[in-house]
């Protein structure tokens, strides 16, 4: 064992600083292009290059196995006993074994995958899609528009709330072609297409027959897998994408949770974990292993019911939580990046570039005064709120919410309960509220992020105002809107709103990390954990 | 009737009632006392999210706008057919989610219960040739201590040491809960190991004590004067005796062993059944937990009846017809 | 289950009083000792502590200094200060639970032991309580505590509760088995004899001579009820943040053992230091009051 190291851990992880957001913000500039959107007639890259990419200047080899550790297990999203099914996938990280039409890249700019173009018509409600050809699935079938039609159909059903809420009609115009009719303009439809869900399936007659075998077109292959635990798959050898990979002879993702993730990684049974536990990337390096982190991760966002008698049913009591958390000390103490940017209380991410900075970033002072202004001069105790360990920090970062939230006087006991069955638990009661709790935002473009606090049952709790109906016409509007600086504006102006009436508490996010063992090559993290590619992965001998 | 037969039959008799009153404590702790089982799911400070129409509701749909010794009828035929009805949020089969689970833990307790009185008895032979000697003392003192270490601190110390030191066993079971009885088998070594230490103190304590008492006994000490050396009658002589506490503290030591089952598998993440009791009980599942719990009880039972039918074989007093109660 | 009713000592007036061999002890004395220093933390950590228990004081893992002993935990809260509150919870609900369990059980065992010898209804009784601690003992403690929890909630005075009820059926047994072996003392046949009545045999006759037997039983009972406590909270149904708890202690310092051990260590010995205190304590009373191993065991 290595003795303590007495300064605080240095790595050289790259973050987004506050001031870079702010810089941006200011400068009106979006830094992390969403160019190719600005004129959605422009065909979009292609992933193969994005894979070509990575393997730039390397001489990849072939063979070897990937076991890999996953610290957060899909179990939020329903239960753990569902099998092969994409929806239900373990880990999440469903590129493995599918693809989509789409891929968000690592800098959350929108990419293309199963997709060779995709375009949409003026008023942005109607977009062409053509196809690669000769894509194979795993059982030696080929892949064709009627495949893509039926899984956008099983979407549509709700497994993939953004294709539902987006797509009106999907429309086969040829062997490899595909019209999709919008319920309404959507300048950002290629990022519903990219959805860690959003897989395609081999068409069934019954849709909601599909994607129960675990077929895909995906760079690997599932051979067995216990939804709860982990998963084998071995190298798909007619991998349709040109570009390099899969380099794998075998794939294998275990949910390890508790020590389960530095224990196999030190015993060399795991050469890589996904989404390590920020306070462990001593203990990994300290086992030979290097960590990759990208930029940003998921948000923590505070869901508040507002449909019954509670102290925060007063904006003003909203306006003292947030001013009262410490959102720096979580970002120092947990994330080692004291700079980084903060939640501004919307699922805004601070990679997205139309993000706002918190005009205010703590004022325990005003928090106390709002209190008072409220009738709570001696302080208020609120209902529990729940969150589950999706991620192995969540532990230690609630502490640090309660406590900051007590030093103005606010009261609030966060309990944890387990992932698997998290949200049906949840929401099993006050339907369609549920809890109160803590919601995981995965990080998208701006029209989701800031739709979603507004669909208040996935978060933001019953925000009915005259605020909220402004907020919701400014983001549809600029879905809509063809001209980036506008939409932006729109987008901008929407959060200013949500900051306001502040209808549910973002935390920030976390800084997504994989840590492999040295001879693992390609293994990234992703500021959207599930977009993670296996292609470009090998392992030097 | 043979009169061994007819006191297996009491015993048997007997152990029915006590499983049918175990699973009226199950059903009073999980039910009775907080109300029912909606109430028991539903903590105090959370009945602001539901309105007297849900609680009217969700009775009617779980069955528990019944009287209650139908209620209590309905989950006691359940529970002895195996039929543990379905989860209260997901409604799926209770024996679906805790089939595979149950049957892997069942592996992993049943070696650690047939071993742990096996190195116990090792351990009583080697403490009582001599007692008081620095071997008696070695072994007392180490079990001992083994008894003061909680069970989570001994298998977090044996991962460390066997599994990222020694590199001997795997640090992580990589094995789907369908796992054949082969593999799961392969990966149990640690943790039974870490069930043995916790387990063994407890049977030891019981051996030693019959064991001094045992070998200042009349008959032992007129064999010891006829010459017979002293390992002899430490295991032909004073054994079968001592075993018999040992024997009677079966219940105790099963419960204990399932008790430390729940723990080592949360520290190995084993995919067994206290991992599903532990979610089941934070997720207040009641079905499930009354089916985890009254599956343990069950054991324990027949962990229990098994032995005093041993100590039946074992103990010629016990036989006698007067001996009965 | 079969009770073995022979072999038991002599109930004891003995010339040294029993406290007294117990300090010859040196184990004995250790293990007091020890028991004593975890009481004072118990109830003096608040007063004691340099800092609270749950104030953020630096940015995270820091190794000891001046301001803070045994520097801050991941979160930057002081350590030592936490270290010294963590085993309160478990200590007094065991000693509360516990004692409660045994003023009950001891009732109850001695009731049933001494009117199981008494005709047909005491029998009828006897029975009855026999079978139902049969019937909790069966499912195994850990279980019944949790399961009770969701029943009770884990508040300090809930949880004793659960220790109470969890533990009366083992107090009962013993209890009851020591009942009867002295109730075929012949001073109690001749309490008998003289017509006293059933309530002074009970309590001035049998009472008094279970004294030893029960301080064991008080003591191991503690142990095992700090050891499912802690368990507990190591499994996260039990004490939860930011109250400190050595098993929770433990379960998340596990996470940095390989460059900081010592954040696993100290509550690990504090808990472990404890109960081998108990245990060494139950030695010493013991073999002072004559209690046999296989007797407390049971």
């Amino acid at each position: 064992m290595k003795s303590k190291e007495p300064e605080f851990r240095k790595t050289n992880l790259a973050w987004l600083t506050r001031r870079q957001v702010m810089n941006h913000a200011a400068a009106g500039a979006a830094v992390f292009g969403l160019s190719h959107l600005l004129d959605p007639t422009k065909a979009l890259a292609s992933t193969a290059d994005a894979v070509s990419a990575m393997l730039d200047g390397q001489t990849p080899k072939m063979g070897g196995k990937l076991v890999y550790g996953q610290t957060y297990p899909n179990w939020a999203l329903g239960e753990s006993n569902r099998g092969e099914h994409s929806y239900y996938y373990l880990d999440l990280l469903t590129r493995a074994i599918w693809n989509m039409l789409t891929w968000v890249d690592e800098d959350l700019n929108v990419q293309l995958e199963l997709a060779r173009t995709l375009t949409s018509n003026d008023s942005l409600d109607v977009w062409e899609l053509e196809l690669h050809e000769g894509v194979m699935f795993h059982d030696g079938s080929e892949m064709t528009a009627d495949d893509v039609v039926a899984s956008l159909s099983l979407h549509m059903l709700g497994g993939v709330g953004l294709i539902k809420n987006t797509i009106a009609q999907p429309e086969k115009t040829g062997k490899y072609s595909v019209r999709l009719h919008l319920e309404r303009p959507n300048a950002e439809l290629p990022y519903a297409l990219a959805e860690y869900r959003a897989t395609i399936f081999k068409a069934k007659d019954d849709l909601q027959e599909m994607g129960y075998d675990g077929i895909g077109t995906g760079p690997f292959q599932l051979i067995e897998i216990d939804n709860a635990r982990q998963f084998r798959a071995r190298r798909n050898e007619n991998y349709w994408m040109e570009g390099g990979g899969p380099y794998l002879d075998e794939l294998v993702g275990v949910i390890t949770l508790g020590n389960a993730a530095i224990n196999g990684f030190r015993a060399g049974q795991l050469n890589a974990v996904w989404n390590i536990d920020p306070g462990q990337i001593g203990q990994f390096e300290d086992a030979g292993g290097m960590v990759h982190a990208s930029r940003s991760g998921d948000g923590f966002y505070m869901v508040m019911p507002k449909n019954l008698d509670f102290p925060w049913n007063d904006q003003r009591i909203r306006q003292a939580m947030s001013l009262a958390i410490d959102r720096v000390k979580i970002n120092t103490i947990i994330y080692n990046d004291p700079d980084g940017w903060t939640g501004n209380d919307t699922h805004m991410n601070g990679l997205n570039a139309d993000f706002v900075s918190r005009p205010v970033e703590r004022d325990v002072a005003q928090a106390k005064a709002l209190l008072a202004e409220a009738g709570y001069g001696d302080g208020v105790k609120l209902p529990t709120m729940l969150f589950c360990p999706s991620f192995p920090e969540e532990p230690r970062l609630w502490p640090i919410v309660s406590e900051s939230l007590a030093e103005a006087g606010i009261e609030l006991k966060i309990e944890e309960r387990p992932c698997d069955g998290y949200i049906p638990y949840a929401l099993a009661v006050n339907q369609p509220w549920g809890r109160p709790r803590r919601h995981l935002v995965g990080p998208r473009n701006p029209y989701i992020n800031l739709l979603r606090p507004w669909t208040a049952i996935n978060s933001g709790g019953k925000w009915e105002t005259e605020g909220s109906e402004r907020y919701h016409d400014l983001v549809q509007t600029a879905v809509g809107t063809k001209d980036p600086v506008e939409r932006s504006n729109m987008y901008k102006e929407a959060q200013r709103i949500a900051q306001e009436e502040v209808p549910g508490i973002s935390i920030g996010a976390r800084r997504n990390m994989v840590a492999h063992a040295a001879n693992v090559k390609n293994a990234r993290s992703h500021t959207q954990n599930w977009s993670s590619r296996f292609e470009s992965i090998w392992i030097d001998a | 009737m043979h009169p061994i037969l007819a006191l297996i039959l009491r015993r048997l008799a007997l152990s029915g009632l006590i499983l049918l009153l175990a699973a009226v404590v199950v059903f009073v702790g999980t039910e009775v006392l907080p109300g029912d089982a909606l109430d028991a799911a539903i903590p105090a400070d959370e009945r602001i999210y539901y309105t007297e129409e849900d609680f009217t509701r969700m009775r009617a749909e779980l069955g528990l706008d019944r009287p209650m010794l139908v209620r209590f009828g309905e989950m006691l035929i359940g529970l002895i057919t195996f039929d543990f009805g379905k989860t209260l949020v997901t409604r799926d089969a209770v024996i679906d989610n805790i089939w595979h689970p149950m049957i892997n833990s069942m592996l992993m307790a049943s070696i650690a219960i047939v071993v742990t009185p096996l190195v116990a008895i090792a351990l009583g032979i080697a403490a009582a040739i001599k007692p008081g000697g620095r071997l008696d003392g070695i072994v007392s003192g180490a079990t001992l201590f083994s008894y003061s270490m909680p069970d989570f601190v001994v298998a977090n110390i044996f991962v460390m040491v066997f599994a990222l030191q020694l590199g001997l066993v795997p640090a992580v079971l990589l094995i789907p809960e369908y796992a054949s009885a082969g593999e799961v088998l392969k990966l149990s070594v640690l943790p039974v190991m870490a069930l043995i230490v916790s387990g063994v103190a407890y049977q030891f304590r019981l051996l030693r004590a019959g064991m001094l008492e045992a070998l200042a006994s009349e008959f032992v000490e007129r064999a010891r004067l006829s010459g017979v050396p002293e390992w002899r009658l430490v295991i032909v002589h004073a054994l079968p005796v001592a075993v018999i506490p040992m024997l009677n503290g079966t219940a105790q030591f099963v419960a204990g062993i399932i008790s430390g089952v729940v723990v080592i598998e949360a520290v190995f993440r084993f995919p067994g059944i206290g991992l599903e009791l532990i979610r089941a009980i934070i997720q207040r599942e009641i079905p499930t937990v009354q089916a985890i719990t009254f599956l343990a009880a069950f054991a324990v039972i027949l962990g229990n009846l098994l032995a005093d039918i041993a100590v039946l074989a074992l103990d010629p007093r016990v036989r006698r017809p007067s001996n009965g109660h | 289950m079969v009770t073995d009713v022979q072999n038991l000592s002599q109930p004891r007036e003995g010339s040294f009083s029993p406290l007294a061999r117990v300090v010859r002890s040196p184990l004995s004395v250790i293990g007091l000792l020890l028991v004593g220093l975890h009481l004072f933390f118990a109830l003096f950590a608040p007063l004691m502590a340099p800092y609270s228990i749950s104030a953020i004081l630096t940015d995270g893992l820091t190794p000891p200094s001046d301001l803070h002993w045994l520097g801050t935990d991941q979160i930057g809260r002081d350590y030592m200060s936490r270290l010294m509150a963590g085993g309160r919870v478990a200590l007094l609900v065991s000693l509360t639970g516990v004692s409660v369990a045994l003023v009950v059980g001891t009732t109850l065992g001695i009731v049933a032991g001494y009117l199981g010898g008494l005709g047909h209804l005491g029998r009828m009784v006897d029975d009855l309580i026999m079978r139902l601690t049969d019937a909790m003992m069966a499912v195994p403690e850990l279980l019944l505590i949790a399961i009770l929890v969701l029943t009770f909630g884990k508040e300090i005075w809930s949880l004793s509760l659960i220790v109470a009820i969890v533990y009366t059926p083992g107090a009962v047994r013993v209890i009851r088995s020591r009942t009867i072996s002295i109730a075929a003392f012949d001073f109690i046949r001749a309490a008998e004899l003289r017509g006293e009545k059933t309530g002074f045999i009970l309590m001035r006759e049998i009472t008094p001579n279970l004294r030893g037997l029960m301080a064991v039983e008080f003591a191991m009972r503690c142990s095992s009820a700090v050891l499912k406590i802690s368990a507990l909270s190591f499994l996260g149904l039990g004490i939860s943040q930011p109250t400190p708890d050595w098993g929770l202690m433990v379960q998340e310092a596990m996470t940095v053992v390989f460059t900081d051990p010592w954040f696993v260590i100290l509550p690990a010995i504090a808990l472990s230091s404890l109960i081998i205190g108990i245990n060494f304590a139950v030695d010493g009373l013991a073999r002072a009051y004559g209690v046999v191993g296989a007797e407390t065991a049971a």
